[in-house]
């Protein structure tokens, strides 16, 4: 088996097509590094702005009055490996809108600059150049792995010797498995350096551990591939029609399985459509109810005189109001999700989103850096609103009318006591349990083809007809 | 010459790998095309649905700042085969007084962000990927190959001349390609047919078939360029190297990388920028109006009393009406000068992320394959620049819907945010005699005049003194279309180019064959 797996090995460093791989592939790490640093250095400098604007809104709250009447956009930042996996970093919004008073609702928004007209287009992170480049490379590298011996007489040759077909087997798949880790690990070592030279990147315990886990994940795909490779190149009668046959798979696979994800989500879970619209009617109905019923607060001097009885009733409407809109949009967000749920699990047929969804939910970004952030998000409107109910019944000439501005307490506040958002990392445990799924979907397949090659060489004629 | 093609024509059909490839070619393409036609009625319905909301609610508008001049337009029947920027969706461009708008919206925005980050697929990029590298393996071995088999020598024997043999081989390819090609066209044309929902009308059905014409050149086109690198290889197995990861670059790699490039080569401005001079603007608007109200002191609160219900003012007293109408028509013509401002500020903005995703069109020329998918977008009326160009439109007919508002005197004559007939008994007729304790809202006072005007407010639903007549509100009749010409006037650098190249490849590939040695 070491001499079939060395004589590849020799083989393939000798050949065309192999090196055209190299090259490709470098090219491709080298394009990610120059246009993520670029990219990083970019995102970076906006987010110092966004921080600067965002610092402003509570350095501008004086007094608790204008802490409530405030509005705060809270922000996730930049995961730092957007060059591995960009993994929605673009599209998710990242960024709320959030503000303590009664009756408003917190609603997402985009923590950074989004370009929409760029919509249609996929990005080049790493995760891209492994679900597209790398399994092609495979398909490349192992499509006459088996044919091409037979055309050429070799096979029959080879398995003369003292050499059973499954170690025949191993040796070529793991000659090519080690020729394409070693060059995927080359391509990303120098997309690294280049980040880390240009300044954007700091080499951390971070970094590399998600750099294991994409690594590790990124070998066991084109494994995949290259099982198939070989186990598609035994089965076929020539090379060209394995090549054709693999092709075919590979875009079927690999370009159209995804790209179909979208509409199946839609027309399983309704889109929630303009809901903004219907947000704003039924607050408005809602208000104009209230005027109607003759609940709206007085001027504060007039309102003092029969202790706030008329506000009080207010607040408490406020407050149901607020209930009721953020419950609302909190079931639309649920439905997005439920929605993207749906297509994840449709691309989750597709081999490559197996190793995208693997590397993701191990390194915690995507959806599940999303999910997290929203979660955080709005619990944190509740230890603000805590925090100025704590701070208003500390003050006893305050009238207690929480979240309504001109019933709370006007003395003033050091703004620097508002808590502020801080997102927390998702902890590993729940990373490993969220893997599970694509992980195994992934190792599943992964041994079907490793079966299924095996099969197929062993069924498989020795000469060529 | 026709013996020629006919063996060439005869190789390539009866060959394992065209029957797999075609039967994958026609699964996939016609796939695609029911994926888009489903799309496009989901679209189309919520189109219906969008435009039917807004006629509802304008019709019930009886003053003018509840009118939503938003105009929409419904999806592209040619977007179920090539999707584009604009996608299978409608489009829509909104705007008001506040706010000049820069680019159309797909209507189907209002699906989550998150499904933002898929990609979906169509018939042309089943073309594109699949199609041509069908045109790729015809055409990789094709003269080298038949030199390592010993065939060429044999044909080259006979007395035909070598440019005959190189044209035989292109025609036969070609034709073979147009096979599967026409096949899944057919086929998908009969989806498109059987959905209802998809009127093909105008020139539609030139374009469909000018996109024909386009694909069979595009698939020329690629065939002529592996034909170009097996004649300058001797061997089959470099040849096809070649073209494999020429194919890979020009087809998977250029969808990432070209947006990735322009990304680099445009510096996104932060939206922070613009939305702090929004911001001021606000504020500047604010202090103007409060700057007029101490200039212009209002009257006392009674008079200002009245019924706000939708930001509709109803039973006010005459004086306090008044001031109120002065009051909005400094507000409106202040706003009107601040969108403008606005505009320019967030065009400044958003200039940069605009150019950048036309360079992505731009520069689609770049491949052979983005090339061609960028000619179908133009051709079926949704890439980047029809988009763009509705919006203009938009813009354009923001502008007489405000010179016509204008012109009714909207603005200054209190009809923008009231409906009352002249002779309208207002809510505290004597406002003189009401004192700031009876103000209160809690008051059996203030009490029995809101029950009055509820009642009031009941019956004024039927009366017709409050309805609008909008009959002669412009309505949105641009062209926003490309006619056939001006979609050729986009396309005409991609085209020059795809022809070029074929041309090109096809007289290396004669000229090369020329002295190619068959030993």
């Amino acid at each position: 088996m070491t001499a079939v797996l060395l004589h590849q090995l020799r083989d393939n460093l000798r050949s065309l097509r192999f090196q055209t791989s190299l090259i490709v592939l470098l090219m491709f790490f080298v394009g990610n590094g120059i246009i993520y640093a670029h990219k990083m250095d970019r995102v970076a400098q906006e987010a110092e702005l966004a921080t600067h604007s965002d610092e402003s809104r509570y350095e501008g709250a004086e007094t608790l009055r204008q802490a409530v009447s405030a509005n705060y956009k809270i922000r996730a930042p930049e995961a730092g490996i957007e060059f591995i996996l960009e993994a929605g970093s673009d599209w998710f919004p990242y960024g709320m809108n959030v503000s303590p008073e009664s009756g408003r609702f917190t609603n997402l928004s985009h923590a950074r600059t989004v370009n929409y007209w760029m919509r249609t287009f996929e990005v080049m992170d790493w995760g891209v150049i492994v679900r597209y480049v790398l399994s092609f490379l495979c398909i490349v590298l192992s499509y006459n792995a088996i044919s091409g011996e037979r055309e050429g007489g070799t096979l029959r040759l080879v398995l003369a010797n003292p050499l059973s077909r499954g170690q025949f087997l191993m040796g070529k798949f793991l000659a090519h498995l080690l020729t394409l880790s070693v060059t995927l690990m080359l391509g990303s070592l120098i997309s690294l350096a280049i980040l880390a030279l240009s300044g954007v990147l700091e080499l951390n315990g971070m970094v590399a551990r998600s750099y294991l886990f994409f690594f590790v994940g990124a070998v066991f795909y084109a494994a995949l591939f290259l099982l198939l490779g070989m186990g598609i190149s035994a089965v076929a009668r020539t090379s060209a029609t394995s090549l054709v046959v693999l092709i075919m798979t590979w875009t079927a696979l690999i370009v159209v399985i995804p790209q179909t994800s979208y509409l199946i989500a839609i027309r399983v879970v309704e889109p929630a459509g303009f809901y903004f619209d219907q947000l704003e009617d039924f607050e408005n109905q809602f208000r104009e109810t209230m005027v109607a019923e003759g609940i709206a607060p007085r001027q504060p001097e007039l309102a003092r005189v029969d202790a706030y009885a008329l506000e009080h009733r207010y607040a408490a409407k406020l407050n149901e109001l607020d209930g009721e809109l953020n419950q609302r949009v909190r079931a639309i967000e649920q439905n997005n999700l439920r929605q993207f749920s749906i297509a994840r699990g449709v691309n989750l047929l597709s081999p490559g989103f197996a190793f995208q969804y693997t590397v993701e939910a191990l390194l915690g970004t995507g959806i599940h850096r999303f999910r997290t952030f929203r979660d955080q998000a709005n619990q944190y409107r509740s230890a603000l609103r805590e925090f100025l109910r704590a701070r208003d019944g500390a003050d006893p000439d305050s009238p207690h009318l929480f979240f309504v501005p001109d019933f709370m307490s006007d003395k003033p506040l050091d703004s620097s006591l508002i808590p502020r958002f801080h997102l927390q990392p998702i902890p590993l445990g729940e990373r490993l349990a969220a893997a599970v799924v694509p992980l195994s979907i992934l190792l599943l397949e992964t041994v079907l083809a490793f079966f299924f090659a095996m099969h197929a060489l062993n069924r498989s004629e020795l000469a060529a007809p | 010459m026709w013996i020629l093609i006919r063996k060439e024509l005869l190789e390539n059909l009866l060959t394992l790998r065209l029957g797999v490839a075609l039967v994958f070619c026609v699964i996939l393409a016609v796939m695609a095309t029911l994926i888009g036609s489903l799309d496009y009625s989901n679209n189309l319905d919520s189109y219906a649905a969008e435009s039917g909301n807004l006629n509802d609610r304008n019709s019930q508008a009886t003053t003018y700042n509840r009118i939503d001049p938003t105009i929409m337009v419904p999806p592209m029947p040619l977007s179920v085969l090539s999707r584009g920027n604009v996608s299978t969706s409608g489009q829509g461009v909104f705007f008001g007084l506040d706010y000049v708008p820069i680019t159309a919206w797909s209507l189907s925005d209002s699906v989550s962000r998150l499904m933002k980050v898929l990609v979906q697929i169509d018939f042309s990029t089943v073309v594109a990927l699949l199609l041509s590298f069908l045109a790729v393996v015809l055409g990789f071995d094709s003269i080298c190959g038949e030199r390592q088999r010993g065939t060429l020598k044999e044909m080259l024997s006979n007395p035909v001349p070598r440019g005959h043999v190189v044209l035989a081989k292109l025609v036969g390819g070609v034709i073979s390609l147009c096979v599967p090609f026409t096949l899944s066209f057919v086929l998908s044309l009969l989806i498109m047919l059987a959905n209802p929902d998809i009127q093909l009308e105008g020139d539609d059905w030139l374009r469909l078939a000018i996109l024909f014409g386009l694909s069979c050149l595009f698939l020329a086109q690629i065939f002529s360029l592996s034909l170009m690198v097996s004649a300058l290889t001797r061997d089959a197995s470099t040849a096809l190297t070649i073209c494999l990861f020429g194919w890979l670059v020009a087809g998977i790699g250029y969808v990432s990388f070209l947006p990735s490039m322009s990304r680099y080569g445009v510096d996104e401005p932060s939206a922070e920028i613009w939305l702090d001079h929004i911001r001021d603007l606000r504020e500047e608007r604010e202090q103007h109006m409060e700057e007029w109200e101490s200039t212009h002191p209002p009257p006392p609160p009674a008079y200002l009393q009245s019924l706000e219900r939708k930001s509709r003012v109803r039973y006010a007293h005459p004086v306090g009406f008044d001031w109120q109408r002065r009051r909005t028509e400094e507000e409106l013509n202040k706003r009107l000068e601040i969108a403008d401002r606005g505009y320019d500020y967030q065009w400044e903005n958003w200039k940069p992320l605009n150019s950048e995703a036309h360079l992505v069109d731009s520069w689609a020329i770049l491949s052979p394959v983005t090339n061609y998918q960028v000619l179908t977008y133009q051709l079926a009326r949704t890439s980047l620049s029809d988009r763009m160009r509705f919006g203009q439109l938009g813009r354009d007919y923001r502008r007489t819907w405000i010179e016509y508002m204008r012109d009714k005197g909207v603005f200054s004559n209190g009809r923008w945010f009231s409906d009352d007939p002249a002779d309208q008994e207002p809510m505290i007729p004597d406002p003189e005699a009401v004192t700031e304790a009876m103000l209160s809202p809690d008051s059996p006072f203030m009490q029995a005049r809101m029950a009055w005007a509820e009642a009031q407010e009941l019956q004024a639903a039927e009366d017709g003194r409050r309805q609008l007549d909008l009959t002669n509100m412009p309505k949105f009749g641009g062209r926003w279309k490309r006619t056939l010409g001006e979609s050729f006037e986009i396309m005409m650098p991609g085209l020059l180019v795809l022809i070029l190249i074929f041309g090109l490849s096809a007289l290396v590939t004669l000229f090369r064959f020329d002295t190619y040695d068959p030993q």
